[in-house]
């Protein structure tokens, strides 16, 4: 153990990803996320969209917590990825009875709640 | 600004992946397709993970959503019939392209501060050890896999089984929406 520390530490390049790149990054992925959610109309893209974003979120929460060196960022994304879960079953088990009723996964045909 | 070492020459490969990924799940017409792009998407995200150190977290991304969210996804793509979508549509209106261009450009000006907050950026150090709980023993624990055990059933046992709790309720609730019902008036 102790050896493969002294291997890991002796590497002859300090390997460090600015933080700032990592945050540039994810909000380009939640931007991309976003607009998945408002311009599509397939809701099975739109829920992938929101599968996006909260996916770059998690990285962002791994980011900051590898900067502070504190593991409860980590913990976060554990939680997000089990909301996500549960929000994936729910939505697609929402999108079948959607499909149901209406024959359509069509956002823009299914307006019933307008008129 | 620096050399580029190999984590930061990953770091542009895996953001590539995950940007081209991204946008591939937006633009593309057929949702199959999407869903191909979001799991290159997720397997890049993944890798991401590993680059930044933490390395369980990368196999449960790899696990979860690649093996289990994705799955759900192509069946219910294929379960139902899919159509392509064409773009041309009534939805696409001037109020929600404002609303797009100003949640953009609000990303954009809190990225400006971030940057300021972070200048000449504090760098992720992915080799250097986390300082958590090390557990009452006082034991001295390497390794990602040991320090998060230890911090979510100590710190968080609490919210664990809540969730735990919580993914209960979303697959009973998933089973009763996705059931067929059958005292339907019409």
């Amino acid at each position: 153990m102790n050896n493969l520390q002294n291997i890991h530490h002796s590497m002859p390049i300090v390997s460090q990803v600015p933080i700032l790149y990592v945050i540039g990054l994810v909000l380009i992925l939640f931007s991309i996320g976003l607009i998945g959610v408002l311009s599509r109309r397939n809701v099975i893209v739109i829920f992938m969209s929101v599968e996006m974003m909260l996916n770059s979120v998690n990285l962002l929460f791994i980011a900051f917590a590898r900067l502070y060196g504190d593991l409860g960022g980590e913990v976060m994304v554990f939680f997000v990825m089990a909301v996500a879960a549960a929000e994936a079953a729910i939505g697609l088990a929402l999108v079948i009875a959607l499909h149901r009723n209406y024959k359509t996964v069509d956002m823009a045909e299914v307006a019933e709640l307008k008129q | 600004m620096e050399e580029l070492n190999m984590r930061m020459i990953l770091f542009y490969v895996f953001s590539f992946i995950m940007v081209a990924s991204a946008l591939g799940v937006v633009l593309h017409r057929n949702p199959v397709k999407s869903a191909m792009f979001l799991v290159s998407f997720f397997v890049g995200l993944a890798a991401m993970y590993a680059l930044l150190g933490a390395e369980f977290l990368a196999v449960v991304q790899i696990l979860v959503y690649v093996g289990a969210i994705m799955v759900l996804f192509l069946f219910v793509i294929m379960l139902i019939s899919v159509r392509e979508e064409n773009f041309e549509s009534p939805g696409s209106n001037l109020g929600r392209t404002a609303a797009t261009v100003l949640l953009i450009g609000a990303f954009a000006v809190q990225f400006l501060v971030m940057a300021r907050v972070f200048t000449a950026g504090p760098g992720i150090n992915a080799s250097r050890p986390y300082h958590g709980s090390l557990g009452q023993t006082g034991k001295i624990i390497e390794g990602n896999v040991e320090l998060l055990s230890f911090k979510l059933f100590q710190g968080y046992l609490l919210p664990f089984e809540l969730i735990s709790i919580v993914l209960l309720v979303a697959a009973i609730g998933a089973v009763v929406l996705a059931k067929k019902n059958r005292r339907k008036l019409q």
